[in-house]
């Protein structure tokens, strides 16, 4: 096999993401969380972060995951996603008008990038349609119902966290760890999937795989997890 | 007859009498707080599986000690464990299951919920908005329950007249309970259907902001 999508560290995975990115964040709460990736983020220095995640994160008795630490540090100047998840920083800096907050219902945040990965331009809903979130957007009525048109998501990266991965980037994900993560492995131009266990091809079952090895770029195995839940 | 004295119902007795609406067979998504013990409540005698936005249907509760899992994360970012015939799935599935109309009822909590059936849970004024996956449940599931406390903290009522917060659906409610009401949502208003122990129509009334139609077979809230 002459490509390589292995990296040896998460450091070198996100070596190319500069200031002003557009990135997606899998997980929710602790599950699917690309937290070695985000570690590395941080490490890294990257600012002006247009941040796509269900939720801003948080730190909950010490379990840290999603943006939290991009976002105490000041990194990310505008946030799609559903709800703040009670972060402090990120209700403070969304306050004082330092950070940006696009939001939108979870199942149309997870459509609209679907929509973004799939070669939708754009989708008609009435979720939402007859509420304040739907100002600005354009209506239609469909079938008697109020629509709006939702409009696609993509990035520039998507840092994505699965259970195991082959060394063609085959995914699995073990039980509420998929969440976002699938849908944004299609919608972004570099997909960085961090994994537990990498291992040869071949040794994955094609009936289970969840994420098909052409959505993923590059492949690297978490230095660090936290056992603690 | 000596008079009992009014009893609220707790936030764990609100789930137990929520769970009598599950029927055998039905899908049931639980909302974040006191929707979410609803899951111990379920008679063990029907099949009902629960649905939560993270992207499993068939919860079986909150885990404990050694089967707590990273991996298995429920609402309130706590460890939950499934029952035999749980399936995983991504979020889109999660969504498609909800606005799809393909589960059954959901129990969600509120700020407010009008006469109308219309419900207000998020957005409070000068607040960070914390919509999750309310918008796309309400409307779209064949049946919403709404779980609340009857009044505010400050001992406002919940149910009104009109909204005044922003709203996240118009008329998709179809039922509430409360700690100390159960109350349908009908085309002619609110009926008023059970009360809790020690309580009258007219306390009921008069912690609630429309008028309430008293159903002719009124009783008190039975938890068993």
């Amino acid at each position: 096999m002459a490509i390589n999508k292995v990296y040896n560290s998460c450091d070198e995975a996100i070596t190319d993401i500069s200031d002003g990115a557009t990135i997606m964040f899998g997980g929710w709460g602790p599950a699917g969380d690309p937290e070695n990736l985000i570690r590395a983020l941080v490490k890294k220095g990257v600012k002006d972060i247009i941040g796509i995640a269900n939720d801003p994160g948080n730190d909950r008795d010490g379990i840290i995951y999603s943006l939290y630490l991009l976002i105490k540090e000041k990194r990310v100047k505008k946030f799609i996603g559903s709800y703040h998840a009670w972060n402090p920083e990120f209700i403070k800096q969304f306050k004082a008008g330092e950070l940006e907050f696009e939001v939108c219902s979870q199942g149309i945040l997870a459509e609209r990038i679907r929509a973004g990965g799939a070669g939708i331009y754009g989708f008609y809903t009435d979720v939402g349609a007859d509420t304040l979130l739907a100002e600005g957007k354009e209506k239609r009525v469909i079938n008697g119902s109020t629509c709006v048109l939702e409009m696609p998501l993509k990035a520039d990266y998507a840092l994505i966290k699965a259970h195991i991965a082959d060394k063609w980037g085959n995914l699995r994900y073990r039980f509420t760890s998929q969440n976002f993560n699938p849908v944004m492995a299609t919608a972004a131009n570099v997909v960085i999937a961090e994994v537990e266990n990498i291992v040869g091809v071949g040794s994955l079952d094609p009936n289970e795989i969840h994420t098909p090895g052409i959505y993923v770029d590059r492949i690297v195995k978490g230095e660090y997890y936290a056992k603690r839940v | 007859m000596p008079r009992e004295s009014k009893k609220p119902l707790t936030e764990q007795e609100m789930a137990m009498r929520v769970a009598k609406e599950i029927k055998d067979g039905n899908c049931v998504n639980l909302g974040a707080g006191i929707p979410f013990p609803v899951v111990n409540y379920i008679p063990k005698d029907i099949w009902a599986m629960v649905h939560i936005e993270h992207g499993i249907l068939g919860v079986g509760g909150t885990a404990q000690g050694p089967m707590k899992e990273r991996d298995l994360m429920g609402l309130g970012r706590r460890p939950i464990f499934p029952v035999p015939g749980a399936s995983c799935f991504s979020s889109v599935d999660s969504f498609t299951m909800l606005r799809g109309g393909h589960i059954d009822i959901s129990v969600l909590g509120a700020f407010q919920v009008s006469e109308k059936g219309d419900v207000a849970n998020w957005l409070l004024p000068g607040e960070c908005p914390i919509v999750g996956g309310a918008m796309d449940i309400v409307g779209h599931v064949k049946r919403l329950i709404i779980l609340m406390t009857h009044v505010t903290k400050k001992g406002e009522p919940k149910i009104v007249k009109e909204c005044s917060l922003p709203v996240t659906g118009y008329g998709v409610v179809n039922m509430i309970v409360t700690d100390l009401a159960v109350i349908e949502v009908t085309p002619n208003g609110l009926l008023l259907k059970e009360i809790a122990p020690g309580y009258t129509t007219e306390v009921i009334q008069a912690l609630t902001e429309p008028q309430l139609i008293v159903s002719p077979g009124l009783k008190e809230i039975i938890l068993k």
